[in-house]
C-alpha cells in the first residue's frame, strides 16, 4: 500500500512539475509575443506619424490636368499625358519646408478608391477642375467636389481646399468666380439628391449619411467649416502659353 | 509602317513618342477600356489598332499603333526588344530625375526635328535601329508567291473529268486509288509511328520501334505498303457495312495499339530523361495512345512540380525582394479562379481576370515576407473593385431633375421572370417619394396578366402615395398584342404634354436567342432614344449572365442602337434583382459588370417596395473573396 502510494505521490509530482514548466513556456511565449505586438505597434506609430498630413493631393476629374499641374510644380515643364493609372509622387520644397505632391488618378474607376487610401494623409487637397469645359461636366464635377468635401476624414481634420480652375487660356473658359456660383447651385442640387438616396446593400441605417452645410440654407461655400478658396490657375507651358499657377504656390506656402 | 510609338508611365506621364500629333484620345480610350477593365484583346480604334505591352517593374507601358489593316507580324517581337533596349539604356529608371533632367533632352531634341519637344527621355536612336531591323525582318520573311497556272490543281484535270457519269466516277475512283498506292510507295509514309521514326533523334528508340513492328509484322517495309493500302480502303467504309472482314479481325488492331502504346512510354521516358521538347514534336496521331500520353505527361509535370516547389518554397521564404514570375503566379491564380468560380463568378470571366491580372503582376517586385498569396489576391481585389465601381456618375434623381425637356425615360430588359416589372415598382416607388411623377407603360403586350400586373402595383403604389389627391403615377396601357414601339412613343408624348417627370417603360421577357423579339425590343430603343435602358438580371445566374449580355447587346447593337457617348455598350445600366436570395455567392455581379462595362445602377434585395438599394462595390469585392 505505502508502495503504492508513493508511486502515486511521486507521479504527482512529476506531472506538477510538468505542468509547472509547461505554464513556463507559455509565460515565455506569451512575453515573447507581447513584446512583439509592441514593437510591431511602436513601428506602426512611427511609420505613420512619418506619413501623416504631409502629403499634399491634387484631384480632380479625368482630363483636367492634374499630372501638367504637378509636372510643372515640381519640374517646371511641360509633359503630354494620357490617363493616369497610377499616382504621381514627389517631394517639393515650399517656404523651406518639405511637402509630398501627390496627383491621384482621375478616371472615375480609379478615383475612389485612391482617395480612399490618401485621404487620411492630406495636408492639404487641390482640387483641379477644367474651366473650359466646366458647363458641360458641371454634375460630374459637382458630385465628385461633393465627394470631397462630404467626407468625414476632411472635415474632422479641417483640411484646407484649393479649388484650381485650370485651363485658364483656353478661350471659353470660365472664371473661378463664375465657377463658384455655378457649383453652388449645383451642389445644393445634389445635396438634396443625397438624403433621399438608396442605402448601400450593406448598410443597415443610412444614419451616418454625410451632409454638408445647412439644409435649411442655399449652400455657400463659405457656410462650411472648411477653408475653401478659389484660383485661376493655367498649368500648360507650351508654345505661347505662359503657365501661371502662383494662385497654387502661394496657397500651397499658406497652407505648409 | 507603324503609326506611332509611345512611352509612357502608368501614372500618365508620356515619356516619349515619335509623332507630334494627338493621338491622347486613342491610348487614353485604350487605358480606359482595355487595361482598366481587364480585358486583353486587341484594341481597334477608328482606322487604327493598338498593341500594347506592361513593364510591370517600371510601371511604364509601350505602345504601337498602326492602320488596322496592315497584318504586322514584328509587332511582338518589336515590342519585346523596345522594352529590353529601354531596360538596357536606362538601367535604374527614375523618373523624377528625368523629369529634372530637362536640358539635356532639350539639346538632343534641337537635331532631330521630327520629335516632338515634350519628349522626357532621348531613345530616339533605339528606337530607330530596332525598328529598322525589325522592318527588314518583315521584308525578309519568305512570303508566299501566287501559284501559276501550271502549278494549280485545276491544270491536272482533264476536260473528260468534268463530266458527271455514274461508271466514270467509280473509273475515276480506281484511278485515283492506283495512284495513291504508287504515292505510297514513293513518297515518305507518314503514318504515325513511321512519323516519330522519322523525328525521334534518338537511335535507341528506333531499334526499340523497329523491334516492336518486327513483332507485329514481318518487315517494316511491308508494313509501310500494307498501312498505306488499308487507309484508303478505310476511307470508304462504312461502320456497319459488313461487307469487309477487316472490320471484324480486331486481332491487328490490338496490336497496333499496343505498339502505339508502348511507343508512347518510351516517349514518356524521353522526357522524364529532360528532352521536353520531344513531346512538343511529336505528334501522335493514334487516338488509343493519346490520352494515355497525356496521364504521363501529367504525371512528369507533376513531379517536376513537386521538386521545383519544395526547393523553391525555401528560397521563397528566405528571399527579400524578387520580380514575379509567370511560375509563380500560376499555381495561386489558378486557385483563386476556382475560388471565383465557387463564388458564381461565370467561368469564362474568372479565367479572363485571372490572366489579365497574372500580365500585370509579372516582372514586378514583390516582398517576400507579405507572403506571395495575399499579394496576388490584393492585386485581384483591386481589379474587382475597379471592374465594379462605376465608370461614370449614376446619380438617376439628379439627370431627371436636369433633364431640360422631361420626360427622362428608362426601358428596362431583360429575359423571362427575372423581375422586371417588380424592380420597376421599387423603383416608381422611390421616385415618387422623391417628388417626381411617373408614367408607367406597359409594353409587354405579349404575355397573358402583364398589365394586370403593372395595374395592381400602380394601384398600390396610388394607395401610398396618392393620399392627398395629386396624381403621382399613372399608368399607360394599350391592350395586348399591338407594337410597342408604338405605344411607347404616344406615351412619352402624352407624359411630356401632362408634365411628367419620368417614364418607365416595362417591356416583355425574351430569351437572348430569339430573334424576332429581340428585333422589336431593339426598335423600340431606336425609335424612343431612351436616356436609360437597363438590363435586369438575377443574381443566381451563373454562366448563362455572358451568353444574356453580349446577345442582348450585339442585338440592340446590330439592329441600329448606339449607346449614348462614345462607349460600345447599347446597354447602359444593370439591375441585379433577388440580391437577398444568393448569400455570398456574389458572382453575377463581377460577370454582369465586366462583360458590358457598365455599372449597377440598382440592387433589388426583397419583396416589398422599399427593398431596393445601391450596390456596395466594396462589400461585394469582400463577400467574393471570402
Amino acid at each position: 500500500m505505502e508502495a503504492d502510494s508513493f508511486a502515486k505521490k511521486t507521479l504527482f509530482h512529476f506531472y506538477s512539475e510538468i505542468r509547472e514548466n509547461q505554464n513556463f513556456q507559455l509565460y515565455a511565449f506569451l512575453i515573447a509575443a507581447l513584446l512583439a505586438f509592441l514593437t510591431f505597434v511602436l513601428f506602426r506609430i512611427l511609420l505613420s506619424k512619418a506619413k501623416t498630413a504631409r502629403n499634399i493631393l491634387l484631384v480632380g476629374l479625368s482630363d483636367s490636368g492634374k499630372t501638367v499641374l504637378f509636372s510643372h510644380i515640381f519640374a517646371q515643364r511641360y509633359v503630354e499625358t494620357v490617363t493616369s493609372m497610377k499616382v504621381n509622387e514627389a517631394e517639393i520644397e515650399c517656404n523651406k519646408k518639405c511637402v509630398n505632391l501627390i496627383d491621384l488618378p482621375g478616371y472615375e474607376r480609379l478615383r475612389h478608391k485612391f482617395w480612399d487610401d490618401f485621404k487620411n494623409t492630406a495636408r492639404g487637397v487641390i482640387f483641379v477642375i477644367d474651366s473650359s469645359l466646366f458647363m458641360s461636366n458641371i454634375r460630374d464635377v459637382a458630385e465628385f467636389l461633393y465627394d470631397v468635401i462630404a467626407d468625414p476624414v476632411i472635415h474632422k481634420k479641417r483640411v484646407p481646399i484649393l479649388i484650381a480652375c485650370n485651363k485658364q487660356d483656353e478661350p471659353k473658359a470660365k472664371t473661378a468666380k463664375v465657377i463658384q456660383n455655378q457649383l453652388e447651385k449645383e451642389i445644393n442640387a445634389i445635396r438634396e439628391t443625397k438624403t433621399s438616396a438608396l442605402s448601400f446593400t450593406d448598410e443597415v441605417n443610412n444614419s451616418d449619411r454625410k451632409i454638408v452645410g445647412d439644409l435649411n440654407k442655399d449652400f455657400q461655400f463659405s457656410d462650411l467649416k472648411l477653408k475653401i478658396e478659389f484660383g485661376d490657375c493655367t498649368a500648360i507651358d507650351k508654345g505661347q502659353r505662359e503657365a501661371d499657377i502662383s494662385c497654387v504656390w502661394k496657397w500651397m506656402s499658406k497652407v505648409v | 509602317m507603324l503609326d506611332f510609338f509611345v512611352i509612357f508611365t502608368k501614372s500618365g506621364i508620356v515619356l516619349f513618342t515619335t509623332v507630334n500629333q494627338a493621338f491622347n484620345g486613342v491610348i487614353n480610350r485604350l487605358i480606359k477600356h482595355v487595361i482598366l477593365e481587364e480585358r486583353r484583346e486587341r484594341f481597334t480604334c477608328d482606322q487604327l489598332a493598338l498593341e500594347y505591352r506592361l513593364d510591370n517593374e517600371w510601371e511604364l507601358v509601350f505602345v504601337v499603333g498602326y492602320q488596322k489593316m496592315l497584318s504586322l507580324s514584328y509587332v511582338d517581337k518589336f515590342l519585346d526588344d523596345v522594352q529590353l533596349a529601354f531596360r538596357d539604356k536606362f538601367n535604374v529608371f527614375d523618373l523624377r530625375k528625368y523629369l529634372m533632367m530637362k536640358e539635356n533632352v532639350a539639346v538632343n531634341r534641337s537635331n532631330e526635328e521630327l520629335l516632338p519637344s515634350y519628349n522626357v527621355v532621348d531613345f530616339f536612336t533605339e528606337y530607330n535601329r530596332i525598328y529598322n531591323k525589325c522592318c527588314k525582318y518583315q521584308q525578309n520573311a519568305p512570303q508566299k508567291e501566287m501559284k501559276t497556272f501550271q502549278q494549280s490543281a485545276k491544270s491536272q484535270k482533264t476536260v473528260a473529268s468534268l463530266y458527271q457519269t455514274s461508271q466514270k466516277e467509280v473509273i475515276s475512283f480506281e484511278k485515283a486509288k492506283e495512284k495513291l498506292k504508287k504515292e505510297a510507295e514513293t513518297l515518305p509514309v507518314v503514318t504515325g509511328s513511321e512519323k516519330q521514326e522519322e523525328r525521334s533523334p534518338k537511335p535507341g528508340m528506333n531499334e526499340k520501334l523497329k523491334k516492336l513492328m518486327a513483332k507485329g509484322q514481318s518487315s517494316p517495309k511491308v508494313a509501310k505498303n500494307k498501312e498505306k493500302t488499308k487507309k484508303t480502303k478505310e476511307a470508304r467504309q462504312w461502320e456497319l457495312g459488313g461487307k469487309s472482314t477487316e472490320n471484324l479481325d480486331f486481332s491487328k488492331k490490338e496490336t497496333n495499339g499496343e505498339t502505339s502504346s508502348s511507343v508512347v512510354k518510351n516517349i514518356a521516358a524521353n522526357v522524364v530523361n529532360g528532352d521536353s521538347n520531344m513531346e512538343a514534336d511529336v505528334n501522335l496521331e493514334l487516338e488509343s495512345g493519346e490520352s494515355e500520353e497525356e496521364e504521363v505527361a501529367e504525371e512528369v509535370d507533376q513531379k517536376k512540380g513537386t521538386k521545383k516547389s519544395l526547393f523553391g518554397s525555401f528560397i521563397k521564404t528566405f528571399s527579400y525582394n524578387k520580380a514575379l514570375e509567370k511560375s509563380d503566379l500560376d499555381p495561386i491564380l489558378s486557385q483563386l479562379r476556382d475560388h471565383l468560380i465557387a463564388k458564381n463568378v461565370a467561368t469564362e470571366i474568372a479565367v479572363k481576370l485571372c490572366e489579365s491580372v497574372g500580365t500585370k503582376l509579372e516582372g514586378q517586385q514583390v516582398n517576400t515576407w507579405l507572403g506571395l498569396k495575399s499579394f496576388v489576391r490584393k492585386a485581384l481585389e483591386d481589379s474587382m473593385l475597379r471592374i465594379l465601381s462605376p465608370n461614370r456618375n449614376i446619380n438617376i434623381l439628379r439627370e431627371i431633375r436636369a433633364k431640360a425637356y422631361p420626360p427622362y425615360v428608362i426601358v428596362f430588359c431583360g429575359v423571362n421572370g427575372v423581375g422586371k416589372s417588380t424592380n420597376l415598382a421599387k423603383i416608381s416607388n422611390w421616385l415618387i417619394l422623391n417628388g417626381l411623377k411617373v408614367l408607367v407603360i406597359a409594353c409587354d403586350t405579349f404575355r397573358a396578366g402583364a398589365i394586370e400586373q403593372l395595374r395592381t402595383h400602380v394601384t398600390a403604389l396610388k394607395a401610398i402615395h396618392e393620399k392627398d389627391g395629386q396624381t403621382k403615377i399613372d399608368l399607360y396601357e394599350k391592350g395586348y398584342g399591338r407594337d410597342s414601339a408604338a405605344i411607347a412613343m404616344e406615351a412619352i408624348n402624352y407624359a411630356r404634354n401632362t408634365g411628367y417627370n419620368c417614364c418607365l417603360v416595362d417591356t416583355a421577357g425574351r430569351m437572348q436567342d430569339n430573334e424576332p423579339l429581340m428585333k422589336q425590343l431593339a426598335k423600340l430603343i431606336k425609335i424612343n432614344e431612351p436616356d436609360l435602358t437597363l438590363f435586369v438580371g438575377e443574381a443566381l445566374v451563373g454562366n448563362e449572365a455572358v451568353d444574356q449580355l453580349c446577345k442582348f447587346n450585339t442585338a440592340l447593337i446590330d439592329n441600329g442602337c448606339k449607346g449614348t457617348n462614345d462607349n460600345s455598350s447599347a446597354i447602359n445600366g444593370i439591375v441585379l434583382t433577388k440580391f437577398d436570395t444568393i448569400d455570398d455567392q456574389v458572382g453575377a455581379a463581377i460577370s454582369m459588370t465586366y462583360i458590358t462595362g457598365q455599372p449597377i445602377v440598382f440592387v433589388g434585395v426583397g419583396q416589398t417596395y422599399r427593398d431596393l438599394k445601391q450596390l456596395n462595390a466594396k462589400a461585394v469585392v469582400k463577400a467574393l473573396m471570402k
